[in-house]
């Protein structure tokens, strides 16, 4: 493996009584796609929650480029995700009534970047998933396909280091779903950014470089698919 | 059907049984209101042989020969608003113009939850109903709930009361008429009335959703707010100065058709008055959202352009308030002029009453708005906790919020200030005095509908940050 751009040591977390993580400990390198899956349950959205920063973990660390990250204040984490951090979910990321280019643009913006600029980034980056043409719709009037390609476009717009995506493909049809996964991965791979992909799809998992596996809060495995 | 709607309503959730309490206490508050009117109406005259030989009356003032032989005048109420039969319509009329904020309330709680009771529905239809049986379903709810807080209302209502009237000392006025008994026609047509009018508020409020047995809920294309309502409202305001020239060229002899020509001009005001708010808004929030450059104001202006009717509808009650305050603010001063000093403390407590009426008015307004907002945040709790994750500031958020209240707020009050202006010039035409407008206190009108609109959204802030958790976010 790479030299570790995101570590996981000993996670705990829980929903009331019932555990989600009980000390899981992983490591993803730089540029590396890794798949976390496992059964409905098993602690996977969990795990991506608490590396991404969302949640914070009950006991055990964080780490993204040598900074521990769970300790920080949620101002910080925020900063972090919308910096460094790309997200990516099943569905409803997308602000209804922003078109495609301002949902993509919104992140700039929070940022400070001016309006034009912004939208002008925004632009580049739907044309890299091939939806130029639907930059002034609003993500009523996109299929699924298209409203994940808008959304990995917001989720790379700040050129972020690592990528995590919940179930990208969960809501959407076989092709469809290939289609999103190999322009995310392509346009990925290309930048050198760090994936970590939510599935519980083997076909899904087969994409990435490398599979950690999930099962009742705890790593079962972590190999290299076939 | 009320067998299945209430066995439904028994297997509700919390955001349900929120729903469901707050329609119990919203119509219970409409109920005590309309009472009241009724009430009002109902004091009698009072004659000699109620209160003994010594006594006779004159328009409710009670005047008592005294053991001494001095002659010594004794009210009936502290209140001249109620001693004098002339003016007691106008209170009643008062009270019931209160209900169309409890309405709006009604209206904006039968919302609540709605994601989750249309997907009941839908599972009501794939169980086999009929359109006209879900919405009858969806009626009873509501109509359940309504006529609970009918019964509660008149409860409250009398125990009130009967707790007053045990307060008074005999021989002094009373503060309220608590010695009037309620008609038993009229006491039973306000708690049927309450619960048809809370079913038709809701249905009014619900009319864009249609179930399917798919679970598909559609909602009908949302038209664009027009500018003609512009003429409407110029027209209203107009409409509201015909009857008082009329009476000064004695075209009109009789109270009736002079009241009916200013309602008529007032309604249309008021019609006018929201058609435009939404009007305004809508183009308000497309030149924001084409310039501007800070994510809270661009999330509000978006929000707003796409549904300007939503958050009219939300401030409407707010705007009638506004409307009728400012009408009321002119007509003080103009009729405080022309009085002089004389009979001065006696409109202006009558106007106090008006004050009040309409501060409760906007009381309720503001609380219906808090539970609109809340159910807004609470429908985009997903894309909410989304934007969070991906690194959204939960103050933007938060200023986007206020920014949707706020900013449309602030020209719809002002239109429906102008208009109530105008409404309140057009009914004092005839007075003597010139026209007087109390800029300072429409100031403090507008000011205060603004300002309650803010608080309103600020009380939501909670909402907005517990529904940003990332428990949203799961999928599994």
């Amino acid at each position: 493996m790479r030299e570790p751009v995101l570590e996981a040591r000993s996670l705990v977390r829980s929903y009331g009584d019932t555990p989600a993580l009980r000390g899981v400990s992983v490591a993803v390198g730089a540029g590396e796609v890794v798949a976390v899956t496992g059964p409905s349950g098993s602690g996977k959205s969990t795990l991506l929650h608490c590396l991404a920063g969302i949640l914070r973990p009950e006991a055990g660390e964080v780490h993204f480029a040598g900074t521990r990250i769970d300790t920080l204040s949620e101002a910080r984490r925020t900063t972090l995700r919308r910096g460094q951090f790309g997200v990516l979910f099943q569905f409803g990321q997308l602000v209804p009534e922003l078109t495609a280019a301002e949902n993509v643009a919104l992140p700039l913006l929070l940022d400070r970047h001016g309006r034009a600029e912004s939208l002008t980034a925004a632009r580049g980056w739907l044309d890299r998933f091939e939806v130029t043409d639907l930059a002034d719709r609003r993500p009523g009037e996109l299929s699924g396909g298209q409203a994940q390609r808008v959304a990995m476009a917001r989720a790379l717009v700040t050129e972020p280091q690592v990528v995590f995506a919940d179930e990208p493909t969960g809501a959407l049809d076989a092709l469809a779903g290939e289609r999103v996964l190999t322009a995310l991965l392509g346009v990925a791979r290309r930048a050198g950014t760090t994936v970590l992909l939510v599935t519980h799809d083997t076909t899904v998992a087969a994409y990435a470089d490398r599979e950690i596996g999930l099962r009742d809060g705890a790593v079962e495995r972590a190999d290299v698919p076939a | 059907m009320i067998g299945v709607a209430v066995r439904v309503l028994r297997g509700a959730g919390r955001a349900d049984r929120v729903r469901s309490a707050l329609l119990v206490a919203g119509s219970a508050l409409a109920t005590g209101f309309a009472l009241c009117g009724v009430v009002v109406l109902s004091i009698g005259g009072l004659d000699a042989r109620t209160l003994g030989r010594s006594c006779a009356t004159d328009h409710g003032v009670i005047v008592c020969v005294a053991g001494t032989g001095q002659p010594v005048a004794v009210r009936a109420y502290t209140s001249n608003l109620l001693n004098e039969p002339g003016l007691r319509p106008g209170v009643a009329l008062a009270f019931w113009l209160l209900l169309i904020p409890v309405l709006v309330f009604l209206g904006q709680c039968a919302r609540i939850a709605a994601a989750r009771r249309d997907r009941r529905l839908a599972a009501l239809r794939l169980a086999g109903a009929t359109p006209g049986q879900v919405a009858r379903i969806a009626a009873t709810d509501t109509g359940v709930c309504c006529a609970l807080g009918a019964l509660a209302g008149l409860g409250g209502f009398l125990l009130l009361r009967a707790a007053v009237e045990a307060g008074h000392v005999a021989g002094t006025p009373r503060t309220l008429p608590t010695d009037v008994g309620l008609p038993v026609l009229e006491t039973v047509a306000v708690v049927a009335a309450v619960p048809l009018l809370g079913v038709a508020a809701s249905v009014l409020a619900l009319r864009r959703v249609v179930a399917t047995p798919l679970g598909l809920v559609r909602r009908r294309q949302v038209t664009a707010p027009a500018g003609w309502p512009a003429v409407l409202l110029a027209f209203g305001v107009a409409a509201t100065a015909l009857p008082t020239a009329l009476l000064r060229q004695g075209h009109i002899r009789t109270v009736a058709p002079f009241v009916a020509l200013v309602l008529a001009g007032v309604l249309l005001s008021v019609a006018g008055v929201l058609l435009s708010a939404a009007w305004l808004t809508g183009r308000c929030a497309r030149l924001l959202a084409r310039h501007t450059r800070r994510p809270a104001v661009l999330l509000a202006a978006r929000r707003l352009e796409r549904d300007p009717h939503g958050q009219t509808r939300a401030t409407s009650a707010v705007l009638l308030c506004v409307l009728f305050a400012a009408g009321a603010s002119v007509m003080r001063a103009l009729t405080l002029d022309s009085v002089g000093s004389g009979n001065g403390d006696f409109y202006a407590s009558a106007y106090d009453l008006v004050t009040a009426a309409v501060g409760i008015a906007l009381a309720v307004a503001a609380t219906g708005l808090v539970v609109a907002n809340v159910e807004a945040v609470v429908e985009r709790r997903r894309e909410l906790a989304a934007l969070v994750a991906a690194g959204t500031p939960r103050g933007t958020l938060r200023r986007a919020l206020l920014a949707q209240s706020v900013l449309p707020a602030v020209p719809a009050v002002l239109v429906a200030a102008l208009a109530g202006t105008g409404i309140g010039v057009a009914l004092g035409a005839g007075a003597e005095t010139g026209t007087h407008i109390p800029v300072l206190r429409l100031v403090v009108v507008a000011g205060v509908a603004v300002g309650s609109i803010g608080l309103a959204t600020a009380l939501t802030l909670p909402a907005l940050n517990q529904s940003v958790h990332p428990g949203e976010l799961r999928f599994e």
